[in-house]
This record gives structure tokens, sequence and C-alpha cells, in this order.
């Protein structure tokens, strides 16, 4: 790393080391940026009959808030550590996808940027809540742009955190060293693991939403400013990810607190076994209980019932692993060093989280608390209760490993107790205020709320001051703190075995080969089966991040920020936009077809279940099934507005009556056909005819263009009937069903081009068979997703 | 040739599906209420014959199956809340 300039290195780089650092420093940045809102409208709630904020800005800022804080703090700082310290904990030497690694990040950031911008966008910025509940998310209630954009910065998140996930999934399951089987992996990683998969499943549910909403927004369409659609919609959809995002943001602080307390205890972690077990069976139920948040919208009695249940079940496993740290704390050999210390205080603060959520689950009492004070305290306990502060515990603890410093414990002890006196005293007395309504910007005198809003604004500006003893201790020690050695708190994890802080690949020694007597480490020429042993040990040596930078990334991040940025600000950003995107896939596509960026060389290492499955196959099948969530959520968005629409007294149009059959059972042979040419491209391609290859392809492409032209054809005619954007919620999700699903036919045909250029390229046909392969599966979803839409609007 | 003759057969199975899906969805008297679910039926099974020619039966089926199953079974809860929705009195109109 020292031959780097340090702007190359941390504009271009690729290492999961310097992604973690770069997530780190961002995340921590907009945690400043949502503390400093929440200082402002605490300063407005302090005092009855305040002027401090007006009534828009106070929706303003609680609304930046909650969106930065859970989904730009919260999430991504998890991903700082998950980043630096999951490939070394699993014995790896960077990510399976190191340049999407840094994608993930630098579209982080521009999501970031955009929905910060969006204050800016005249009108000012969203100002409807972080739950973007309809209908105060439409245009007629807020008119503003920056509702809008802060939209499409959403999208772009979700879309950074969907790769991130493939690519950690990926690494997880195939780049263990050899002896690494998951039932040794640390919490920490297996937690992530959870993470992950909630991910998957749960963010592209929010991009569904969030495509309806943008769509409404930007295009005209119906889906909640109409009768036929509305809240209920909304609120199923948003909570359908909202209610796993909650575990998202919990369960990487969650299992790192795990493993601070059996570190600092020096005892093994009590019952780790069943653990993970309850880690799995909580992520399961947590998609199970998102309409617990609904039970005040009138649904029916037996949903009520149904959520309450199971929300009361999944405090069961957690109730299971809570008492599974108390009794590693039993008896263990206690040391209350900083980490240590946020590790006990998370535990004991996610336990009055966890206690006052189980009375949310009741419907009873949750009639009684919903929308007060007492709910935002409940789940700041929970989020940043047993969250936040058990990720403050990971900064310590791992600080050391990042920069090869010791942190001052005395200022990390002190920024403790101004960090839990401050927590309490801002969310505990909240429990009390549990008939003051929260979606209020003032309050009158009279009500008595004065004195207890005080106490909690002296909380928050306590809690909020800690936070700089903590960011004063963190920089100067990074510079001039004691030099700290390999395994400073007699830890287990591999990431305590390297140098602090770790060289290049992780592991100078060797690869990393667990077994019952502990790490050995093997020469990298004998665990990679003596292949490439000069490129192996060239890399060990010198730290060259040459083969492994670049610069692609940063520049896609930047096109899609900037282009979707102009699709509110004008068509010239828009326009500037995409030619900067499609200038970046080019030379993305271009250093891979040159082999410039090489990817790190892994061990033979364990890889169950995944054994029989390259990287990159692995990776399209992860991402597909999240475009299960996200096509399933659409086709439930679909079932829910045709099944509500006789109660609205809306006739949803017959078969035949709009849609032309002939023409959408004509788009499906033509779309079925290019599966099957898509087949044959992989046979040719591995039986080595290379006419076969490119014929196959050329053929996929123009039956696919055929399709699209078909498309828009119909699109056209459509809208020359009469039939537009807004005519209906019928018409609205026909053009986001087909819309979306058009724009994943796009994007394969872009890929498309790649692959007839790879091939042209390639010095033999099975060269490009892995990149046909992974390419099919794609163009399988394309086609499976087809085989749902044809029948739902145009034959039932 | 093999794997073509295979892939050629499927290609028939998934038309002889959109040709019987076709012909309930023009001519569903004979089917009655059961037409919407026939066809739904059927485009399940095209899916599920989609995805196994793109398994090529090289990955050791289970767990890539297993993942799909549970993709599947997640957003199931959804689909049954939505529609349950759809039996309890209207709400969600704007003033």
């Amino acid at each position: 790393m020292v031959d780097w300039h340090p702007l190359k290195r941390w504009l271009f780089t690729t290492n999961h080391k310097d992604v973690g650092v770069l997530y780190l420093v961002t995340s921590l940045y907009f945690f400043v940026a949502a503390g400093i809102l929440a200082l402002t409208f605490r300063t407005q709630l302090a005092v009855p009959s305040n002027t401090f904020l007006q009534p828009d800005e106070y929706n303003q800022a609680v609304t930046t808030h909650g969106l930065l804080m859970l989904l730009w703090v919260l999430t991504p700082l998890g991903a700082a550590f998950a980043n630096y310290f999951v490939p070394i904990q699993i014995g790896a030497r960077d990510m399976a996808f190191p340049r999407l690694n840094a994608l993930s990040y630098w579209v982080y950031l521009a999501s970031g940027l955009l929905a910060l911008s969006s204050f800016f966008a005249g009108g000012g910025t969203a100002d409807w809540g972080w739950t973007t509940y309809a209908p105060l998310n439409t245009v007629e209630f807020s008119p503003a742009v920056g509702g809008s954009m802060m939209g499409l910065a959403l999208m772009l998140l979700m879309a950074s955190s969907i790769v991130s996930t493939v690519n950690f999934l990926v690494t997880i399951f195939r780049l263990r060293a050899p002896g690494m089987s998951l039932m040794k992996l640390p919490l920490f990683t297996w937690g992530w693991i959870f993470t992950s998969l909630l991910m998957l499943w749960a963010f592209p549910a929010f991009v569904s939403a969030l495509s309806l909403l943008v769509a409404d927004r930007a295009f005209g369409t119906v889906f909640f400013t109409s009768t036929q659609g509305g809240p209920l919609l909304w609120d199923h959809m948003f909570w359908f990810f909202g209610h796993p995002e909650v575990y998202v943001l919990l369960l990487p602080g969650f299992a790192i607190t795990g493993d601070l307390i059996s570190t600092f205890s020096r005892r093994p972690l009590y019952a780790k076994k069943l653990i993970i077990p309850c880690l799995a069976i909580a992520s399961i139920l947590s998609f199970t209980v998102w309409a617990h948040h609904m039970f005040m919208t009138g649904i029916s009695q037996s949903l009520l019932e149904a959520f309450n249940i199971t929300t009361e079940l999944i405090s069961i496993p957690f109730a299971i692993i809570v008492l599974a740290y108390i009794l590693t704390l039993r008896g263990g050999s206690i040391r209350f060093t900083t980490p240590m210390l946020f590790a006990v205080g998370s535990l004991g603060l996610f336990i009055i989280g966890g206690i006052t959520g189980v009375f949310n689950s009741s419907v009873a009492l949750d009639t009684a608390f919903r929308g007060t004070f007492w709910v935002v305290g409940h789940f700041h306990y929970t989020i940043v209760g047993g969250g936040l502060t058990g990720l403050f515990g990971g900064l310590y603890y791992w600080f050391p490993k990042i920069t090869g410093r010791m942190y001052n414990e005395r200022l990390g002890k002190i920024h403790f107790a101004f960090y839990i006196v401050g927590f309490n005293l801002l969310y505990f007395p909240m429990q009390l205020l549990y008939d003051m309504p929260r979606r209020i910007f003032t309050y009158d005198p009279g009500t008595g709320w004065g004195p207890i809003n005080l106490l909690i604004t002296i909380g928050a500006f306590t809690f909020g001051g800690s936070q700089l003893i903590m960011f004063a201790n963190l920089l100067w020690s990074s510079r001039r703190g004691p030099t700290a050695d390999r395994d400073p708190w007699g830890a287990y994890s591999l990431e305590w075995g390297v140098p602090s802080p770790p060289p290049e690949f992780n592991f100078p020694e060797g690869v990393p080969v667990i077994s019952a007597t502990g790490v050995t480490y093997r020469p990298v020429s004998m665990a990679n089966g003596g292949h490439k042993e000069a490129h192996e040990a060239e890399s060990y040596e010198a730290e060259s991040h040459e083969e492994h930078w670049s610069h692609w990334p940063i520049v896609v991040a930047a096109g899609a920020g900037i282009a979707l940025w102009g699709v509110l600000m004008g068509l010239p950003a828009l326009l500037f936009g995409t030619v900067v995107l499609a200038a970046a896939f080019t030379g993305w596509g271009r250093e891979t077809l040159r082999g410039r960026f090489a990817e790190p060389i892994e061990a033979v290492g364990e890889k169950w279940p995944f054994e029989r499955l390259e990287n990159l196959p692995l990776g399209m099948w992860i991402f597909i099934f999240g475009e299960i969530a996200f096509f399933g959520t659409l086709f439930g968005a679909y079932a829910f507005l045709r099944m509500n629409s006789p109660l609205t007294d809306f006739v949803w149009p017959r078969p035949g009556e709009v849609h032309n059959i002939s023409l959408g059972g004509f788009n499906t042979i033509l779309l079925l056909t290019s599966g099957l040419t898509m087949v044959f491209a992989l046979t040719f391609a591995r039986r080595g005819s290379y006419v076969g290859l490119q014929g196959s392809l050329v053929a996929t492409f123009s039956l696919g263009a055929f399709f699209m032209v078909n498309k828009g054809l119909e699109w056209k005619e459509l809208f020359a009937g009469g039939f537009t954007f807004g005519t209906s919620t019928a018409s609205s999700i026909y053009y986001v069903l087909t819309g979306v699903h058009g724009a994943h036919v796009v994007a394969g045909l872009v890929a498309l081009i790649y692959l007839m250029v790879k091939a042209l390229k390639a010095h033999s046909t099975t060269q490009a068979s892995g990149a046909v392969e992974v390419f099919g599966i794609y163009w399988g979803m394309v086609d499976a997703v087809w085989i749902f839409l044809f029948p739902l609007l145009y034959l039932l | 040739m093999f794997d073509e003759a295979k892939y050629v057969a499927v290609y028939g199975i998934l038309m002889l599906g959109l040709i019987v899906e076709l012909l309930i969805g023009i001519g569903r008297s004979p089917f009655g209420a059961l037409s919407g679910a026939a066809i739904l039926a059927i485009a399940a099974l095209q899916a599920v014959f989609i995805f196994l020619v793109f398994m090529h039966g090289r990955y050791g089926a289970r767990p890539v199956a297993v993942f799909a199953v549970i993709s599947l079974v997640t957003v199931v809860p959804l689909f049954i809340a939505l529609l349950y929705s759809v039996v309890m009195p209207h709400h969600g109109s704007l003033p």
C-alpha cells in the first residue's frame, strides 16, 4: 500500500479492507449529519409552543434523520466491519468480487449525496416521515421535488445493498479457508450471513414499493393517489421490508456483542450451537411480523391475531440468545475494557427494548401506545441500544487491528459513561410520554409534557456530545496511540492472528488451515494444488495493488447518481449521467476482456453447500433469488389492486378489452425462443463451435430486440387509445410491470453485446462458456417472469 | 446432439403450455371458475421447466433448489396478507 498515491488508493481501491474503511468513515459522517438533525428537532421540542423550527422544517429534519440513521448509518456501519473482517475471519484474501465490492460502496456514497442534495432541490426534501406513508408521500401532499429525489436515492441505496449482499454470500459460502466449517465461523460472520439473507429478500420488496412511488411522483401513475390503491398497499409493501430491516440493523451489533462478551469473559460463547439456529429462526420469523406495525389500519381481526402471535413468538429466540450471553458472563474472567462496557451496555439496553417490544406486540396495548413517544423510546432502545451500541463496541474492539494503534482507554470509558447516561436520559423518559403523539412539531404548555421533553433534549445533547469524545479519542489515537500488537485482547478469531493492520492479502504466513488443534499456515503453492505458484508468491511478498485497482466503480456510481439526479432536475444532466454510465460500463467490460483486473486467487477451502457451483454462477443465482422477492412483491401489488378493484367500483379490463392477446402471445413465443437459442449458445460454447456460439448469441439478441420493439409499439398503441400511466390502477400496474421487465430485457441485450465481443476475442469458445452460462441463468429469469406476466396481463 | 434434442423437447413443452393457456384464456367457458387457476398453474410449471433447464444438472441441484424455494416462500406471507386485506372494508381513499 505504501507505493500508492493516497488519492489513487482511496478512489480506485478494490481491497476489502480499504473499502471497509471507506464505509466506516462515510457512515460516521452520515451519523454526524443525522445526529445534528436530531439535535435540531429535539431543540424544537424542548419547550412548549417553540418556534425554533417551522412545521415543514421539522418534518424534513425528522424524516431525513430517520432515513439517514437507519439506512445510511447503521446498515453501512455494520457493512464497514463486515467488509474489513468477514474475509479475514473466514480465512480469505479478499471478497469474491472485489470490483463489485468497490461499486457497492461508491453507489452507497452516491445515494447518500443524492439524499442530502435533496435538501437543496427547491422546496426542501422529503417531509413524510421515515415510513413514507401514503398518501403523505404523494405529490398532492408532498410536492417538493426533493421528495422524489429521496425516493431515487433510496432505490440507489437498495441497489448497492443488494449487490453487496450477493458478494458477501458468495464470499462466505465459497471462500472459506481449509477446515473453516460453517459452525466454526465467529458469531459476527454468522450475524452477517443472516443480515445478508434478510437484505437479499427484504430490500427488493422496498425497491418494488419505491418503484410504484417514484412512478406515481414522476410519471403520474395512480397507485397511492387514487381510491383504487391507497395507503394500505404502501403499508404492506413498506413494512414487509421495514420489519426485517429492523433485524438488518440489529443483528450485526448484536452479534458483535456476543463475540465481545466471549472475548472479554475469556470463555467460549455459551451454547453457540443454539444461538445460530435462534438467529435463523428470528430471521425467518422477521418476515412474518410486519403487520404489527399496522394494527391500527383496520386490517381484519384474523390478521391482527396472526401477527400478534408471530410477534410474540419472535421474542423467544432473542430471549434464548440474551440468556446465552448472560450465561457466558457467569463464571467468566471479565475484563471491563471499553469494548466490553459497550457490549454489556448494549445487552442491558436491548433487554429494555425487547421488553417494551413485547408490550407493542399486544393488539390491546398497541392500540394505546401506537403513534406515541412510547414507540419512539422502544425502537431506539432496540436499534440504537442493541444495534449501534454493539457496533460502537466493535469500533473500539477492532480499532487496534485497523489502525495498528491502541485507543486511549480512559477516554473510551469516559465516552461510555456519557453515552449510557445520555442514552437513558434521552430515551427512557419517552416511555413516560405514552400519551404524547410522536408526529407533532410542537405542543401546548397545558399538556404537561414540557418538563419531560426538556429532560429528553438534555439527554439528546449529552448523548450527542459524548460522541465527540469518541471521535477525538480515535482521531488522536490513530496517529499518536501506542502501537498495537497482533492480539491485544487475547481473542480467538483469525483476524487476531495477522499483523495490525493486516497486509494486503491478509495472511502473510500462508493460507490458514483450521483444525481441532488450532490454526496452522500452509504455504500458498500447496494450498492451491501447485497452481499459479509464481503469482501467489509474488502477491504475498509485495504489496502492489496494480492488478487490483479499478477506476470504473467510482465512475459507474457517479454516472448513476448524475443520471438519477437528472431524472428530476433536467434532461442535460440525465443525458450526461447516462453517457457517463454507458462509458463506465464499456470501460468495465474492456477491463475484464483485457484481463487487466485480476481477482486474488483463493485457496482451495470449505465451500459447503455450494462445492459444485463456481463463484460467478452462484452470485447470479443469489441475485436471481433477490429478483424473486422484487417481482414477487410487484405481483403481490398486482393481486391486491385487482382483487380490491370491485370494492372501489372500478371494473378491471376484461381479457382482450385493452390488450392485444395475439401480440402478447407472439411476444411470449419470441422470448421463449430466445431462451432456446441461449441454451444452444452454451451447448455450442462447451462443444467448441465458434460459429454455433456466435449464431446463437446473435439469434438471442435479435429475438430480444424484436420483443422490445413489439413492446414499444404496443405501448404507443395503448397510449394512443387513451390507456395511459394514470388511466387507472390497471394501466399503472401494467406499465410498471412491463416497464421493469423491459428494463431487464434491455440490460440483457447490453450484456449480450458484451458476450458477443468476449466470444470474438476469446482464444477458445470454452473460455467464454462461463460467462455464457451465467448470462443464461439471467435470461432464464427474464423468461420466467414473462411467463407469469403474459397470463396475468393478457389472459386473466 | 443429445443436449439439443433435450432443449428442443423442453421448448416444445413450453410452447404446448402456451397453446393450452391461450385456449383456456380465449375459450374459458368449459373451465369456468377454474380457468384462472389452470392458467397460473401452467405458468408455474413452465417456470419450473425453465429453472430446471438452467440448472444444467451440474450444480448439485439441492442447495440451489432449496435456496429458490426459500425465496419463493419468503413472499408468500405478503401475498396472503395482501389478499386477505382485500376482504376487509375499504381503506385508503384520499379526501
